[in-house]
């Protein structure tokens, strides 16, 4: 791990630096005071501190074995996810709860469930309509977008 | 359903508490934590099925279950497994709820000696010493704990009303919220995981009988609940300790004290009678610093704590003066949660197999949607749902790179009862710092948290933790 401690904690020191110094244009204040920027900037300094001391320890490992960490992934499977999640998120309101999880839950079986397009329709179609029932019984306001559903 | 949410890996409890917080607006502060409570403690008594029929860990605190629940599966000693599982259970967590009961209240009277000094210390221990039960380096666990601060201080600072780190945006005045970073991080960053490759699910495919514990079963077994019993009570109380750490203590504890350790791993009732036991204690047991000193323990009580407050409800030592009806209605829940899980649970072993034969492929997408709805129907805003695929591949990428999720996540709840405390200290000092010193509470507190960071800096502790570490690893595969 000591390559990848070494890059990902030199991340977080610089996201501790921006903390840090962005937290500054709320005021500081006083010990006696402290305005809105005081506890951002201490945990920016304190994000600063022990990241440095994550590439400290990393850069002093003397440990040889490499960890392979993006090695056999198929990359495409975790875009796909992701990307339909936000596409989701987009559509939800457009085009109605209805609609869009049953796009999500066909396509996520069909390419990455690897179902066939007949059983992935079928399941899609039941595990929207059961959880608009189960979310529905409970008053839970759900969209229902441009298609009036 | 808590059952439910324990038999099918992915899911978690903190995702499905997270789901079920929209829907518990609906009810009373009182119903909405039974529930909520209920599907945690249910998901203690589902994890153990797949861990015994099909070698993967339900959840986290029936890891250990696997090692020799497993192998009594493979010698057609399932039933007895799951029976003497279920029975452990039950008493473990009758145990923690009568310690429950009995300790609470002396805890909340001494809590109310606390001010803000002694609240910030006890925190900043909770969170040093989550970082020190972490697996790897403190200081990597304490980076997760930064960050976790840093998120809770995004959106309107209560005190002065100003806005941080919002960058003009409306919609993170609010700040980011707990529940689409939770189901984030633990529920989609789990499923992400799950879609590096095809997961090859073995499937149970024998008859499950004789689920009630045989004589020998029972003599072989009762020793190790009672003593999974009150080690898990007492481990569940530690910030950081939870069942993780409860089921792999009272793991090594059995195999130590064993006539026959050398038979540990190879289908020894006892080791998994004691893990299961102590994993539905710590469940108990973790409710003491929540209800008690407002301080949640491990991230499903950070959720927990969550939920409590958007019910109007401060988790502290005055839940029980104020909230009577809260904590006895919670621990009556217990008591009877605990029965009924015993009762339903045998008879519905078979409806657990046959969901356990549900290939991933199907279920996925149907985890992704309840997610996707759950982090939807907090404030009916998509934005959400973008919220929480962004954590998801934080959370991916976290277990990638080996940082622990669970100080974010604590971190991100208690930052901004810190800052609140901190401030007021100061406050309280007119600006010096050595408040936190001079209130013996307070003292005792900040000199406990330099002393595991003292412990954790000193190369010969780090060699034994990493040890330990690896062993463990080493047995799990």
């Amino acid at each position: 791990m000591r390559d990848h401690d070494l890059r990902t904690s030199a991340v977080f020191f610089c996201l501790g630096l921006f903390v840090a110094f962005y937290s500054l244009q709320y005021g500081l204040g006083r010990f006696s005071s402290p305005k809105s920027g005081f506890w951002p900037f201490l945990i920016g300094l304190s994000l600063c501190g022990f990241s440095g001391a994550t590439f400290v320890r990393a850069f002093l490992d003397k440990s040889k074995t490499k960890e392979q960490l993006w090695g056999k992934i198929k990359y495409w499977r975790l875009v796909f996810t992701t990307v339909s999640l936000i596409a989701y998120a987009f559509l939800l309101s457009g085009i109605g709860y209805l609609t869009s999880s049953f796009l999500l839950l066909l396509f996520n079986l069909r390419y990455l469930g690897l179902q066939s397009w007949r059983k992935s329709a079928l399941v899609a179609v039941f595990a929207t309509v059961i959880s608009y029932i189960l979310f529905k019984s409970m008053d839970t306001d759900l969209p229902k977008g441009f298609l009036g559903f | 359903m808590g059952t439910l949410v324990g038999v099918l890996p992915g899911l978690g409890p903190v995702a499905s508490i997270s789901i079920l917080i929209p829907i518990s607006y609906y009810m009373s502060p009182v119903s909405a934590i039974i529930m909520l409570a209920g599907l945690y403690y249910g998901t203690m008594y589902g994890g153990s099925t797949t861990s015994i029929l099909v070698n993967i860990p339900g959840e986290v605190g029936s890891i250990v279950t696997v090692l020799d629940g497993y192998q009594m599966a493979r010698r057609g000693r399932a039933g007895a497994a799951l029976g003497i599982s279920a029975f452990g259970s039950f008493i473990a967590g009758t145990i923690s709820v009568i310690l429950l009961m009995f300790l609470a209240p002396p805890l909340s009277e001494f809590a109310l000696k606390f001010g803000p000094p002694e609240f910030f210390a006890l925190m900043i221990l909770g969170l040093i010493l989550l970082g020190f039960l972490s697996s790897g380096p403190i200081c990597k666990a304490l980076m997760m704990v930064s960050l976790g601060l840093f998120l809770g201080s995004i959106g309107l600072d209560t005190i002065q009303g100003t806005s941080r780190f919002t960058f003009g945006t409306i919609t993170l005045l609010d700040g980011v919220g707990l529940v689409p970073v939770a189901m984030g991080i633990f529920g989609i960053g789990e499923i992400l995981c799950n879609m590096e490759s095809d997961v090859k699910q073995e499937i149970y495919t024998k008859r499950i009988s004789n689920l009630l514990p045989t004589l020998r079963d029972w003599l072989d077994s009762i020793g190790a609940i009672v003593r999974g019993s009150f080690i898990g009570f007492f481990l569940g109380i530690l910030p950081g300790g939870g069942s993780v750490l409860a089921t792999f203590t009272s793991y090594s504890i059995e195999k130590r004290i064993s006539k026959t350790p050398e038979k540990f791993g190879t289908g020894i009732i006892a080791g998994v009678a004691g893990p299961e036991s102590a994993n539905n204690a710590a469940a108990g047991g973790a409710f003491i610093p929540l209800l008690t000193l407002g301080i949640p323990a491990n991230p499903v009580m950070a959720i927990l704590f969550g939920a409590l407050m958007i019910h109007g409800i401060e988790p502290g030592p005055m839940v029980l003066v104020q909230h009577p009806d809260v904590f006895w209605g919670l621990v009556t829940s217990m008591y009877l949660g605990n029965i009924m899980l015993l009762l339903l649970n045998l008879p519905l072993i078979g409806l657990w197999v046959k969901i356990l034969r549900i290939p991933y492929g199907l279920l996925f997408p149907v985890i992704l949607l309840i997610c996707a709805l759950g982090a939807f129907t907090i404030k009916s805003n998509s934005y959400d749902v973008f919220i929480m695929a962004i954590f998801g591949v934080v959370g991916y990428v976290m277990r990638k790179y080996k940082y622990d999720a669970a100080p974010l996540v604590l971190a991100f709840v208690l930052g901004p009862i810190m800052e609140q405390a901190f401030r007021r200290s100061l406050l309280l000092s007119d600006g010096s710092l050595l408040i936190f010193v001079q209130r013996p509470i307070s003292l005792v507190l900040i000199f406990c948290a330099s002393f595991l960071l003292f412990l954790s800096a000193l190369p010969g502790f780090r060699r034994k933790k990493r040890t330990i570490e690896t062993r463990l690893t080493k047995d799990n595969i």
